[in-house]
């Protein structure tokens, strides 16, 4: 099975029904996705599909032939993360940093398709992202401060 | 080892699916993978072209079964019913691969697409490949599902498509829907309820209901709704208790952790209620005379009100007919209509969410209230600062454990109030001083740079959020630390939303006119609209400033800077008792507060301030003296017994001198003690109300022995000093209590009698209408208010509470 991993084409052969966050671990070395709750409720392991957001903990390698995987690894080398990553340390939106891979996931999922998010957009953008640190405001506002600063990127 | 096939064609996976009858259709993955099933084989579907597709024929919609929820959201083709179902299911993540086909053949019980597609009377299109080709049977939604996870979907079979008749969405339909979940991203529901219904010429051709999560399938009872249709509108209307009893009778909801059966029964019921009176709802008013709330001479006509709306005004006798025989008719005749009154200081804040009925202000005729006053109210609210914030709000709107703090946000706080339902509406300004705790703490100091750009920040937030404007209170803490530039900058963001500035501002007394400047100066420097609340001078000394605080009105109009004030129609105010202290015994929050009264030469100090004064502070003891503050409430049951009594009385009755003996009130009390103060002349409040830019308030503290404005200043105004001493005409006074304020505060389509305007209405008595309540029994339902009106529905009829709830609440837009 061929699917593009971080922007470059990998062939997996494997268990299809391996979850895609034990693949991205084992089998490419890729750790920043992390293991909240295991059952798609926290948001931790999420990584982007096509361009949008998806929990990786819940999705199984084998429905991903084809397509596009994009991890915080692959998607550190972009602008739009150099956007969101200024924006959150300026709100102090990162405590103990559980989250932030899947809340920046979250972020670019939203970004990507609403450029111009209201704060009710962001609320319910990263509503699948539990932080135990922030209660939610810093991030909010970091999301916000990235739209507003990182224009033109989305 | 597991085997997978990606098939990509809809032939491809039926033969696929044949051949190995065992495996598992993969479609979102969203359910199967948390089900954490051993899996041998898998088939992998969301890539297969057949079931990505949205297809309109002329009849109906077809809408493939492995899209994902996330585009079905994004087609303009899928029932607006179907996508407000969608948007309510778990988060983004999980709607960018989650899918209708897995939600259907998954039969959960609260699986949250289900009610809307029985609603909609869904059929499915189910695929098999069978000799050589590709067979298909349809099967309705009902008969699909059998029970929890219990489908008839055979082995070999594919769900392929829902079929949907656009006749079942078309847009003459009523819908109604609401999920209640514990939170609304990953809840698995409690409880979804929709509805559906439509009227041709009169007569009922659609009545549908169906709830999902309450029993083990989704609920609709096609018995039922045959019962009640094809009557006419207003038999079925007539009908409303009927059609609940019966549901009432058939609903069985299970009894599990996330919530009590009965409690899940009686939020069926209520929104069942809800959706019936609403939905098509018309009433007619008849033979009254309008006094529409702009000013203008009063007039005869009748109103047709239908659904929340205003529809028609015409004169008399218009309504009339067999056209109208469903519309609820009030007959008006003797009696003054207007715009439901609009109370633009209130203390509801934390009632609302405890007792959303507020009765003492629908009794008055009061329909919208803005809450969020004084600068400080329930939102913003930090988590670490709730137990000192709930302390410091307790003396002006009340305690209460019965709901969680734990909102932080004025978004959160105001969807509390909707999950409320209060039975009138309710907007919000954001209070100053919870966005300074936010932003900075309650300390007595400047902002830094960084603080007050951060309150700004919060300060946009909530105004985002939909609050009207922002408010201060300049005697209470941590407002009072603020210097005038703080607050300049803090209105201009407010400003940039055309939002208006709410003040009870700095002193009302001894330095009044210098404080008035200050505000003044605000609105110039910053354009935010300027509010005055509860526009007054305090103390004898202090009378003569008032042609001069006229004059600073006026001057700032002709600048150009935009001013209005609001008004209780009472000599006395009401407030915490602990603002008779200097403000430096309340730096650091109540905690300091309580240490301060502990100690015995603290104690000494504000005494002397007291007796003293310190400038630019108002001294409520200078200016009401202890004779004339009398204690409103307390919390412990303890004292009870002083409520009533004044600060002389207090002291004579516990044997000390009158500030020693409420020293101690307050510090058993935790400063929870409410007061009212005798400052003014009636001559006064004549003066002011005559005022162009004054409206009527109540500024009603509702916990504790209330003041009797809480029940009686609208029906003062017009009794006492409209109908008794002709201080204005009803015209005007109605325009106070209605248009000016609605203008005032910026709230957009109430406050006039006029076709298409909400319907917010009351029918008074202008020969019998007064307030009957007094400082010894404030707790009186003022007279000659005879019907209210809340969006449409009635709320009092012929003076009694009708139980139903129908407030909004008011976000700026
Ligand atoms: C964190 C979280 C929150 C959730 N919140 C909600 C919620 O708020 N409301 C709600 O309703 N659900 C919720 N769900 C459940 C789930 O997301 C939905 O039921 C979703 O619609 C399932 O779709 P899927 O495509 O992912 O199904 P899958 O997991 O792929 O499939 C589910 C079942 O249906 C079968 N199936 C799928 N497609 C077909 C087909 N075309 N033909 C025949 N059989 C098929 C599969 O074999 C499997 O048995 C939640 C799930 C998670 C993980
Ligand atoms: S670990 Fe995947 S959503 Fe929590
Ligand atoms: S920063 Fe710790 S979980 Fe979000």
């Amino acid at each position: 099975m061929v699917f593009t991993l971080n922007y470059k084409a990998v062939k997996y052969e494997g268990d299809p029904s391996k979850r895609l966050l034990d693949v991205l671990r084992d089998d490419y070395g890729l750790m920043e996705q992390k293991e909240g709750c295991g059952e798609g409720e926290c948001g931790a392991c999420a990584v982007l599909i096509n361009g949008r957001s998806v929990n990786s903990c819940i999705t199984a390698i084998g429905s991903l032939a084809g397509k596009e995987v994009v991890t915080l690894e692959g998607y550190r080398s972009t602008k739009q993360y150099k956007a969101l990553e200024e924006a959150f340390a300026k709100s102090g939106a990162v405590q103990c940093g559980f989250c932030i891979p899947g809340m920046i996931m979250a972020a670019e999922s939203l970004l990507s398709s609403n450029p111009n998010p209201s704060e009710a957009d962001i609320r319910e953008g990263i509503s699948g992202n539990l932080c135990r640190c922030t209660g939610y405001n810093m991030i909010v506002e970091g999301v916000q401060m990235a739209a507003k600063e990182g224009k033109g990127l989305w | 080892m597991v085997t997978s096939y990606n098939p990509v064609s809809l032939e491809e996976a039926l033969r696929c699916k044949a051949e190995h009858p065992e495996a598992v259709l993969y479609a979102g993955g969203t359910d199967l993978m948390v089900a954490k099933k051993e899996l041998t084989s898998l088939i992998f579907i969301n890539q297969v072209k057949e079931l990505q597709v949205v297809k309109e024929t002329d009849e109906a919609i077809e809408i493939g079964a492995a899209i994902t929820y996330r585009d079905l959201l994004s087609d303009p083709a899928v029932p607006e019913l179907l996508k407000q179902a969608i948007r309510e299911i778990a988060a983004p993540s999980i709607r960018n691969t989650g899918t209708m086909g897995g939600n259907i053949c998954n039969a959960s019980p609260a699986g949250d697409t289900l009610p809307v597609l029985y609603l909609l009377d869904a059929v499915l299109v189910l695929a098999t490949f069978e000799e050589g080709r590709v067979e298909r049977r349809e099967a309705a939604i009902d008969e699909f599902i059998r029970g929890i996870r219990k489908t008839t979907l055979q082995q070999t079979e594919i769900l392929e498509k829902i079929i949907i008749k656009k006749a079942a969405f078309s847009k003459d339909i009523r819908f109604g829907f609401k999920k209640v979940g514990a939170r609304k991203a990953q809840a698995i529901s409690k409880l979804l309820f929709c509805a559906a219904l439509s009227q041709k010429d009169g007569i009922v051709t659609d009545f549908k209901v169906a709830y999902g999560s309450v029993g083990v399938t989704v609920v609709r009872r096609k018995d039922i709704e045959k019962k009640y249709t094809h009557l006419s509108l207003a038999a079925f209307k007539a009908s409303i208790e009927e059609i609940l009893n019966d549901y009432d009778a058939i609903l069985k909801p299970i009894d599990d952790q996330r919530s009590t059966a009965v409690y899940r029964k009686k939020v069926c019921l209520n929104l069942l209620k809800d959706f019936l009176m609403t939905s098509y709802s018309r009433v007619v008013i008849t033979g009254g005379t309008l006094v529409d709330g702009t000013g203008d001479k009063a007039y005869k006509a009748d109103v047709l009100i239908e659904e929340d709306k205003i529809k028609a005004i015409a004169g008399p006798g218009s309504f009339a007919g067999e056209e109208f025989q469903d519309a609820e008719v009030f007959d008006a005749t003797g009696l003054m209509v207007s715009p439901g009154f609009i109370d633009t200081h209130s203390h509801s804040d934390l009632k609302v969410l405890i007792e959303p009925e507020v009765l003492p202000k629908l009794w008055q005729g009061i329909t919208t209230e803005v809450l969020g006053q004084d600068g400080i109210s329930m939102a913003p609210l930090p988590i670490d600062y709730i137990s000192d914030w709930k302390k410091n709000l307790a003396g002006l709107d009340g305690e209460s454990s019965q709901f969680c703090w734990k909102y932080e946000t004025t978004a959160n706080y105001l969807a509390m109030i909707e999950e409320a339902a209060p039975a009138l509406n309710e907007s919000y300004l954001v209070p100053h001083g919870n966005i300074r705790m936010e932003a900075m703490g309650l300390e007595d100091r400047e902002p830094t740079k960084e603080e007050l750009h951060e309150m700004c920040k919060v300060t946009r937030r909530e105004m985002e959020a939909g609050c009207l404007g922002l408010s201060s209170g300049l005697i209470y803490l941590p407002c009072a630390y603020a210097k005038t530039e703080e607050l300049i900058e803090l209105c201009k963001v407010v400003a940039e939303y055309d939002g208006v500035f709410v003040v009870h501002q700095r002193s009302e007394a001894d330095t009044i006119l210098t404080s008035m400047k200050e505000i003044l100066e605000i609105g110039r420097k910053s354009g935010v609209k300027i509010h005055f609340s509860h526009f007054k001078v305090c103390g004898k000394n202090n009378w003569k400033y008032l042609p001069k605080m006229f004059q600073l009105l006026d001057d700032a109009k002709a600048e150009g800077i935009k001013v209005s004030l609001d008004q209780y129609p009472y000599v006395a105010g009401s407030t915490m008792l602990g603002v008779i202290l200097p403000p430096w015994a309340h730096d650091g929050g109540t905690d300091k507060l309580m240490e301060r009264l502990k100690d015995s030469s603290a104690r000494e100090q504000m005494k002397k301030d007291i007796e003293q004064g310190i400038p630019g502070w108002d001294n409520f003891i200078e200016f009401a003296g202890v004779d004339q503050i009398f204690i409103t409430s307390v919390n412990s049951a303890k004292n009870q017994e002083v409520v009533g009594l004044s600060l002389s009385e207090l002291g004579e009755r516990k044997k000390k001198e009158a500030l020693e003996a409420a020293f101690d009130l307050l510090l058993e009390e935790e400063n929870a003690v409410g007061m009212v103060d005798f400052y003014g002349l009636e001559e006064h409040i004549a003066q002011i109300m005559k005022r162009e830019e004054m409206n009527v308030c109540t500024d009603g503290l509702l916990s504790g022995k209330p003041h009797p404005r809480v029940f009686g200043s609208f029906p003062r105004v017009l009794g006492k000093f409209v109908r008794e001493e002709k201080i204005l005409e009803a015209e005007a006074a109605v325009a106070k209590m209605t248009g000016k304020a609605a203008a005032a505060m910026g709230i957009k389509q109430r406050g006039l009698l006029k076709e298409g305007y909400y319907a917010d209405l009351v029918l008074w008595d202008a020969d019998r209408i007064i307030d009957k309540g007094t400082f010894k029994e404030p707790a009186q339902r003022p007279e000659g208010i005879y019907h209210v009106i809340v969006n449409g529905i009635p709320v009092i009829k012929n003076g009694e509470y009708t139980g139903e709830r129908n407030g909004k609440v008011i976000r700026r837009r």
